[in-house]
């Protein structure tokens, strides 16, 4: 009886002293920002989406970067839908290079470009930045579809790289797919294992621990369990586990979104006639040239950015991640940001000169 | 292997199964063949300049002890030093004194190219290497007299928790339980493996995490502003607080499993009331070194200038200090710093025991101000200590002395002070109960939950990121 009860008491200091011990390093990964809850979450409408006033905080091979997610979800400067008439408001779409959590906003190209534009054009830019990581082309135009065009855009810039075309999206997100010849929604996303897990995790990343205990589950996750443990001795069993290389498909024939893709280039020319925007397309990196074909049949604005940076060797405008080479860096941003300045004011002169013609 | 690893704690329990289950006599064999293969894990290529320091500084010890003259002595401990001191510089140092002495000449119209020495820097060869020589001191000083065997010595030489960060063990301290029968302890298991939980908190959770961020702003520190700037170098302090201490931790909890006691090598520094202070409580295993056999010689040389032989003494020791760190200005900066710091506080004692005295009344006060001021040209001279170069350093200045504002002020504040109070409250609890190992001051449920929660987070963490060298193995 005493032996049970001593035990029992152990027991409740045991259990009192855990919780205690786990909220007190909760408070010290939160305060430290060491690991943060999720700054996105999976919504069943949009997929995933950034949480509107989410801290984020990333210091990684890559870069450093300390921000919040503006009050309307998107990141940078928080401007409201309704836009200011004599404004000229820019949305930016892309991947993790637009998202750009490498380096603080004051030295994102967004910021430096809407500073260049500012004095460029003497009026007020607002530059908006709905770039969010692992995304593809479709999910970009489901983006503008769903969310951008609430902003009044008057331009909007696509960054696409050649796997935006050819991959599917690695996130289980809302699909634009073609039914009876028309773009649609397809929500089957929510049905796919991925995005089960995700909602299993979905109260747990709302805890700093939560999140880093699902980071560190996404590693045993992708199989990476026993490489991290036996580091060099991994070879005992990695022994006869090749690692098959992703194949891209490189011809039209082969490329099973080109249909679909080709339907949101051609509507991107219908919504940008429809909403008086300027629909632009940054070309990052190569794509496959019926890309190219489609784009200029089409009539959609290209910004060729890859000419640009082929100026520079990878060194000089990427961080290097490991031995390779990751986003932008400081100067790369740079580079990009005069470039996107540059081609815009220079679309405004031919606009000014077309209009006194 | 690094301590921070997965397989190193694997490694770890097998050693420690296999060591006990061992007879005695063969158990030194065993830790010798564990210490080469925790070495060459590293690289291969290591272990033979670890075997040569080794058997060469044996067999020279050999040579002292046999000699009966002091002459005969000093030599062959002379030879001794300049082998060691050799290997040393050609695998550390060559390039470097190389490049400064054809830049240095360049400015006088000469150009000369060498071609440089693709030399890997072996692993905590400046450790060793010093570990080894406290035995060639020993001999010669006659503080050991018993004759240790080469199996006995190359053992202390590569001693696994000690080789590739220290705390550079005396031969006088280690040998001799070398050679004592070692039995399974429970209390040493228990306190090890405490030692060890606390060390892998501080490395991995408080160290790995603030140098994150220390790592950026001190790479480009041009992009960020002068209170990131402020939050890069304070951040710096305690990673290399933390990162270090946590190694001396970890380094002194396998010793205890494996029966050896070592000695501490941090005592809360940060709380020192003088610069003096600081470093009888900062890596006090190098300390103790250069005062003994460097300072100490120095100071005997200097006798007959008075003062001035103290303050020469300090400037050459510190600065000497900052070369075994790397073969970097910054570094001879860095250590010539606390050597001026130290002359200074030598020079003016008395005229600052005055002005204390007649402006600061409150005990607690002029405690707190003193650990302050100490605690700012501490923290000030690692902005040396962590730049890469000049011009690196002279970036974060010009960043410090025209203030730009950050747009994230709050946040960093927090950051800073949350990193800082953690720190200051691991050292608080240590002082309180006096010992590194405080948990066994605690009832069995809560240390069992205390310690469950660290390697919770430990885990969670390793498992995540990519983990992170501890700083020192660099030097």
């Amino acid at each position: 009886m005493k032996t049970s009860k001593r035990n029992l008491k152990s027991f409740i200091i045991f259990s009192l002293t855990m919780i205690s011990g786990l909220l007190t390093v909760e408070i010290f990964l939160r305060l430290t920002e060491i690991s943060l809850p999720s700054y996105v979450y999976d919504d069943p409408k949009l997929g995933r989406t950034f949480r509107p006033n989410a801290k984020i905080f990333r210091a990684d091979a890559e870069g450093f970067c300390i921000s919040q997610v503006n009050k309307y979800g998107y990141l940078g400067k928080p401007y409201d839908r309704e836009k200011n008439r004599d404004s000229l408001r820019i949305c930016l779409v892309g991947d993790s290079f637009v998202e750009g959590m490498q380096v603080f906003d004051r030295n994102h190209f967004r910021t430096i470009l809407e500073n260049e534009l500012k004095q460029g054009l003497n009026r007020n830019v607002e530059v908006l930045n709905f770039g969010i990581g692992g995304i593809d082309f479709r999910v970009m135009y489901f983006i503008y579809s769903q969310r951008i065009l609430e902003f009044n855009p008057d331009i909007v810039l696509f960054f696409v790289k050649d796997d935006d075309f050819l991959s599917a999206d690695v996130l289980p997100a809302p699909e634009i797919i073609v039914r009876d010849n028309e773009l649609a929604i397809d929500y089957s996303f929510l049905n796919n294992a991925e995005s089960k897990l995700r909602r299993t995790f979905k109260i747990v990343r709302n805890f700093s621990l939560g999140n880093l205990s699902k980071e560190a589950f996404e590693q045993f996750y992708l199989g990476r369990f026993w490489k991290i443990v036996l580091d060099k001795m991994n070879f005992l069993l990695a022994k006869g586990q090749k690692q098959e290389p992703i194949h891209q498909p490189q011809d039209r024939e082969n490329d099973r979104y080109f249909g679909v893709n080709t339907k949101i280039i051609r509507q991107l020319d219908i919504d940008a006639n429809k909403h008086g925007t300027r629909n632009i397309i940054i070309k990052v990196n190569s794509w496959p040239s019926y890309y190219s074909d489609i784009l200029s049949r089409e009539k959609i604005m290209v910004f060729d950015l890859e000419s640009e940076l082929a100026h520079y060797i990878n060194d000089e405008i990427y961080f290097k991640a490991f031995e390779e080479f990751g986003h932008w860096n400081y100067f790369g941003h740079r580079i990009v940001a005069d470039y996107l300045a540059k081609s815009i004011l220079l679309l405004y002169d031919q606009d000014k000169n077309c209009q006194k013609e | 292997m690094v301590f921070n690893s997965f397989i190193f704690l694997i490694f770890l329990a097998i050693v420690l199964i296999a060591y006990y289950r061992l007879p005695r006599r063969y158990r030194n064999l065993f830790l010798l063949l564990c210490n080469y293969l925790f070495y060459i894990y590293f690289d291969v290529r290591f272990a033979s300049l670890l075997l040569a320091i080794t058997v060469i500084d044996y067999f020279l010890a050999e040579k002292i002890q046999a000699f009966s003259s002091y002459k005969g002595k000093k030599r062959i401990l002379i030879i001794g030093l300049i082998t060691n001191l050799l290997a040393l510089g050609i695998f550390k140092y060559f390039n470097f004194f190389m490049d400064s002495f054809v830049s240095m000449i360049s400015i006088f119209g000469f150009h000369l190219s060498y071609k440089a020495l693709e030399l890997i820097l072996p692993l905590g060869i400046s450790f060793y290497i010093f570990q080894s020589l406290t035995y060639l001191f020993a001999i010669y000083l006659e503080q050991i007299e018993e004759k240790y065997t080469l199996l006995e010595f190359a053992v202390f030489v590569s001693f696994f928790p000690t080789i590739s960060a220290g705390p550079i063990e005396r031969a006088s301290n280690l040998l001799p339980q070398i050679r004592q029968p070692r039995s399974f302890s429970s209390s040493h298991i228990r306190e090890g493996f405490i030692l060890i939980t606390a060390g892998m908190f501080r490395k991995v959770i408080i160290g790995d995490t603030a140098g994150k961020i220390v790592d950026h702003v001190f790479a480009q520190p041009q992009y960020f502003a002068s209170l990131e700037i402020i939050m890069g170098i304070l951040l710096f302090a305690v990673q290399i607080y933390n990162d270090f201490a946590g190694y001396s931790s970890i380094a002194k909890g396998v010793a205890k499993l494996l029966g050896f006691e070592i000695m501490d090598n941090f005592r809360q520094p940060y709380l020192s009331r003088s610069i003096l202070e600081f470093w009888r409580r900062w890596h006090i295993s190098l300390s103790n070194w250069l005062k003994d056999y460097v300072f100490k010689p120095l100071q005997f040389k200097f006798r007959d200038y008075d003062h001035w032989g103290n303050i020469i003494s300090l400037l050459l020791t510190f600065t000497l200090c900052g070369l075994w760190h790397g073969a970097r200005w910054t570094f001879i900066i860095w250590g010539f710093l606390h050597g001026f710091y130290m002359s200074f506080s030598l020079l003016t004692a008395n005229l600052r025991r005055t002005i204390r005295q007649k402006l600061v009344r409150s005990e607690s006060l002029k405690k707190y101000s003193q650990i302050s001021i100490t605690f700012f040209l501490v923290t000030f001279s690692w902005i040396f200590f962590k730049a890469e170069s000049f011009g690196n350093a002279s970036v974060i200045f010009e960043r410090l002395f025209h203030w730009t504002s950050s747009e994230l002020t709050l946040r960093i504040v927090i950051i800073m002070a949350s990193y800082s109070l953690a720190s200051i409250f691991i050292d608080f609890i240590e002082i309180k109960f006096q010992s590194q190992a405080f948990l066994l001051c605690f009832s069995k449920p809560v240390r069992t939950a205390i310690i469950l929660t660290c390697w919770t987070t430990i885990f969670l963490y390793l498992f995540t990121y990519e983990k992170s060298p501890f700083l020192y193995t660099r030097f």
